[in-house]
């Protein structure tokens, strides 16, 4: 099977099976581009979150066009954001010919009482997961194995506070945190 | 409606342009849209009505897939069928495709330079404070029943200490919920003296 076509197939999996958008997408993605097709680091793939988190558009297709150049150009590039974008087109189309089947629909809402949380605790792991790569100076599952040792990186963890600050103080763009954040990295990290 | 042809393609033309517009400028995407898109198809244009847009969210809220892309699709097949959703669409893909190809591009050489790993590592920890503070948000709303604080918490603990693809956590918590809410309805059914 071609790339291209790998990464269509691979993105479309994806899109099907995310619920929520944006950082709901995170557990999803990692789990397909780093602990089974090797695409990416852990690391890489937190680079490119945080990459795609700073440029506008999407989360996923920022991820998607992202992944697909790096495995194969343009026409990766191409394919992954096609790949992700199919089922939510063909679906919200039907959705919006078959409104009322849609709508309200008993069946619909039983299964989303079920997948809302349980996204929710996705979206908590991804946390874990991104600490494991910023706050932590080596992976929190360390604490569990016998022999490895698992620390906190200080400055890391400063950063991960301030972005708190500055968050809660509902003021300022996302933008300007996250350039505040690049910025202390360069000054502070060793 | 004089030339329903020119019409038309008007309309196909402005659902790309203000959805290209949206994704090249909000950052994020997704929810964020919905103001944007009322004041430009209902308030504006009169293409859509106020019960158009609830529907819409109402509906979008159930579709898997980038919401964003859901959204467009489900607004332009609503303004200019199917030629308007594929036209809203693509103009939501299309600013994220350039950018990103252009970025990449030139990053692959940047990210080596320790330099730009302390710069990432910056706003690694700063986005990991992001998903923490919307994860907080999300579970004010979600977490209104002992059964989602179970699902969650499951969701969570399987994902962070089991080598088990998420989509399977997916596939198996809507199947929880489906059961969930059959039982606790043939419940209300058998005990018709509780309040229902």
């Amino acid at each position: 099977m071609s790339i291209s076509l790998q990464l269509y197939l691979l993105f479309a999996k994806i899109s099907l099976f995310t619920f929520g958008g944006g950082y709901a997408m995170i557990p999803l993605f990692q789990n397909e581009l780093v602990t089974v097709n090797g695409f990416l680091t852990d690391a890489e793939f937190a680079n490119m979150v945080a990459l795609a988190q700073m440029t506008p558009g999407p989360v996923g297709l920022n991820a998607a066009t992202y992944v697909g150049f790096n495995q194969a150009g343009i026409i990766g590039a191409a394919a992954g954001t096609l790949g992700l974008m199919t089922p939510s087109f063909i679906l919200a189309v039907l959705a919006a010919i078959f409104v009322k089947v849609f709508k309200d629909n008993p069946t619909m809402q039983a299964v989303l009482s079920g997948v809302r949380p349980a996204v929710l605790g996705l979206i908590a792991a991804a946390v874990i997961f991104f600490a494991d790569t910023s706050v932590f100076s080596a992976p929190l599952r360390n604490m569990w194995t016998a022999g490895a040792s698992f620390g906190i990186c200080w400055p890391g963890l400063l950063i991960f506070a301030i972005t708190i600050a500055m968050e809660l103080s509902g003021k300022i763009h996302m933008l300007w945190t996250l350039l505040v954040a690049g910025a202390l990295g360069a000054l502070l990290l060793a | 409606m004089t030339t329903p042809l020119t019409d038309h393609h008007q309309r196909i033309w402005t659902l790309f342009r203000v959805f290209f517009g949206i994704s090249a400028v909000a950052l994020g995407g997704g929810l964020a849209m919905l103001p944007i898109m009322k004041r430009e198809f209902v308030d504006k244009r009169h293409w859509l009505s106020n019960d158009d847009m609830i529907d819409t969210v109402a509906v979008m809220q159930s579709l898997p897939g980038i919401i964003s892309i859901n959204m467009a699709a489900l607004i332009g097949y609503r303004v200019a069928g199917l030629a308007g959703a594929s036209a809203a669409a693509i103009a939501v893909a299309l600013p994220p495709f350039i950018t990103i190809i252009v970025i990449a591009a030139a990053v692959q050489g940047l990210l080596q330079s320790p330099t730009m790993g302390r710069i990432f590592h910056g706003v690694r920890s700063a986005i990991c404070a992001l998903i923490l503070l919307s994860a907080i948000k999300l579970a004010k709303q979600i977490l209104v029943s002992r059964f989602a604080v179970i699902l969650a918490v499951i969701g969570f603990v399987v994902m962070v200490f089991l080598p088990i693809n998420a989509i399977w956590i997916i596939v198996l918590s809507a199947l929880a919920g489906y059961i969930y809410q059959t039982i606790s309805r043939f419940r209300q059914q058998a005990t018709p003296g509780s309040a229902s």
